[in-house]
């Protein structure tokens, strides 16, 4: 990494998420276009793409292997030998990660250039062999791309990062095969969820998924001012990555890491700033641009509680401690989502039950002659107490009213924690692989909602 | 043998992306209807990181009416379009015509041109 803000940390907390040796990676883009003339060599390019490279091979960032990184800037190759090089490091790797029984799990793909619309309207991202001629025949589409995520990432975590104008277009295309494949995903989304998508869309970590990190909107231009050392959009990434913000949490998603680079750059460009976007177009296993991926170098031990003292001191803080509490919100909104339809749903087991057991007793009393046993069905069990004050609900979460949060290894630690701490009156404990794993302590009682995996509890008195 | 004439073609109005559709979709109009026709995309912001929203277009003087012709097929197909035209010298010729207004181009553009 060039960066001299990186922070040394020679005891660096192991990723809660991302396993090294299973994460892929390629850089692709341009900084000189000399079949192009209008496009002039763009230092700032290289030097954005080169950062990003140290970043992610960096023991201070990612620290994916070298051998796990794919490097495309600059390329004197052709986009179908581009394409064809990218689909076989994906298929390569992958392979030889699942021979050895560590498949690959997520993949980022990063691209810094000029994107533009063919007359067809199609988006396309600009290489080193774009030609002025036919720049839509000689780039890279953003389709192509689509397919490529598609074919070879299917079962993988996709994040892309999108370093070019009209970068949101490209979210268009992994919406999957056309206006039919839009329907079938609107109507998939419809549907009542079933078995892994189920637990995943109730705060389970995504299997699989793309999300996109875009310096612009699908309308706005991205920008790569002459004086500045990178473009605009890379520069406030690179910032957050290397400097990271002590009011957001400790492991930084897309969608943070989009939050704190739109505030970086507002505060430094004020209306002139590009305005980054985070878009995750197919969420049916769950929201990938909500996995934390970045370690906060601001936040010395991400296991800290953050103290409930803590108060943002200016605008941008207040912005990034909303982000965190909003991140958290969205994720528990997920989660209580699909459980508004509960009550009905109890109602109708109720009935059916009871009819059951009406039925089983008559059928038994008239054949038998035998009164049958009185039996109580334990339906909606009150909470029992495993700790004289503090009681356990399994698969339950009280939302709200958080004022710390602590890395309890699990829900006996985590009730131990309130116990201790007389202003806790209640706590959720979020086991480790969902999203937000941690023990929270509230300083009231919100209302229990079903939320499978999760494990709360009340200061009983 | 005459001087190359140049023009640029901007479209006003629109946002950066509708523009640099509109640039790309003219340019390649104007490749079709007269290949002599040079037309490239350039961008007025060098800062920006996109293909540009302007056309700069280079002809020889025969070529005008076919210029003019290609402009006018192109307003057709895209209604809702508008182009202004700049001459070499920095004067605008044409502002925000439309294609019914596309009509009489070919003559203006005569005219302006042997006034010279």
């Amino acid at each position: 990494m060039t960066g001299d803000s990186v922070q040394a940390g020679s005891a660096e907390p192991s990723h809660p998420i991302l396993q090294r040796d299973q994460t892929l990676a390629i850089v692709l883009g341009a900084s000189e276009w000399p079949s192009y003339p209008d496009f002039h060599a763009a230092p700032s390019f290289r030097r954005s793409a080169n950062d990003i490279v140290d970043y992610l091979r960096s023991q201070n960032g990612l620290n994916i292997p070298s051998r796990n990184v794919k490097v495309l800037i600059d390329s004197f190759d052709d986009a179908p030998e581009l394409l064809r090089q990218m689909h076989d490091f994906i298929r390569r790797r992958s392979g030889d990660l699942s021979q050895r029984g560590t498949p690959a799990a997520d993949l980022f793909l990063y691209y810094i250039g000029h994107g533009g619309f063919g007359d067809n309207d199609a988006f396309f991202l600009s290489i080193r062999s774009t030609e002025e001629d036919d720049p839509l025949a000689t780039s890279i589409t953003a389709e192509s791309l689509g397919r490529l995520i598609r074919d070879r990432a299917a079962g993988l975590r996709t994040y892309l990062v999108l370093d070019c104008c009209f970068a949101g277009s490209a979210s268009k295309v992994f919406m999957s095969g056309g206006p039919l494949g839009v329907a079938g995903a609107q109507l998939q989304e419809a549907l009542p969820l079933q078995g892994d998508a189920l637990a995943t869309k109730a705060g389970k970590l995504p299997e699989y998924g793309t999300a996109l990190l875009c310096a612009s909107g699908s309308r706005e231009p991205a920008k790569a001012p002459p004086d500045l050392p990178h473009t605009m959009f890379t520069g406030g990434l690179l910032d957050v990555l290397r400097n990271g913000d002590p009011r957001a949490p400790a492991w930084l998603s897309l969608d943070d890491i989009q939050r704190l680079v739109r505030a970086r750059l507002e505060a430094q460009f004020a209306d002139k700033a590009v305005l980054p976007q985070v878009h995750a177009p197919q969420q049916r296993m769950g929201r990938v641009d909500l996995v934390p991926l970045f370690r906060n170098p601001a936040r010395s031990s991400p296991t800290l509680p953050v103290s409930s003292d803590a108060r943002p001191v200016s605008d941008q803080q207040q912005r990034v401690a909303e982000t965190s509490k909003h991140t958290k919100a969205l994720a528990r909104g997920r989660v209580t989502e699909r459980w508004k339809r509960l009550p009905l749903i109890l109602t109708i087991m109720t009935i059916a039950v009871v009819a059951t057991v009406s039925v089983a007793t008559t059928f038994f009393q008239r054949t038998t002659g035998v009164p049958a046993l009185s039996t109580t069905v334990p339906f909606g069990s009150t909470p029992h107490n495993l700790l004289s004050q503090i009681t356990l609900e399994p698969d339950t979460d009280r939302p709200g009213q958080d004022y710390a949060t602590t890395g309890a290894p699990d829900v006996s630690s985590c009730q131990k924690s309130c116990q201790k701490d007389e202003k806790c009156k209640a706590y959720t404990y979020v086991p480790v692989g969902l999203m937000f794993a941690g023990c929270w302590l509230k300083n009231g009682q919100p209302n229990a909602v079903h939320a499978i995996g999760l494990t709360s509890g009340v200061r009983s008195r | 043998m005459d001087q190359p004439i140049r023009y640029t073609v901007r479209f006003d109005g629109l946002e950066a992306a509708d523009a640099g559709r509109a640039a790309e979709s003219l340019r390649r109009t104007l490749q079709e209807v007269d290949p002599t026709i040079r037309a490239k995309r350039v961008r007025s912001d060098q800062g920006t990181m996109d293909f540009g929203t302007t056309l700069e277009i280079v002809l020889a003087a025969p070529a005008i009416v076919e210029l003019a012709k290609g402009i006018s097929d192109w307003l057709r197909r895209t209604h809702s379009s508008k182009v202004t035209l700049i001459g070499q010298d920095g004067t605008t010729i044409v502002e925000n015509i439309s294609a019914r207004e596309a009509a009489g181009l070919a003559a203006t553009l005569q005219a302006k041109h042997d006034r010279g």
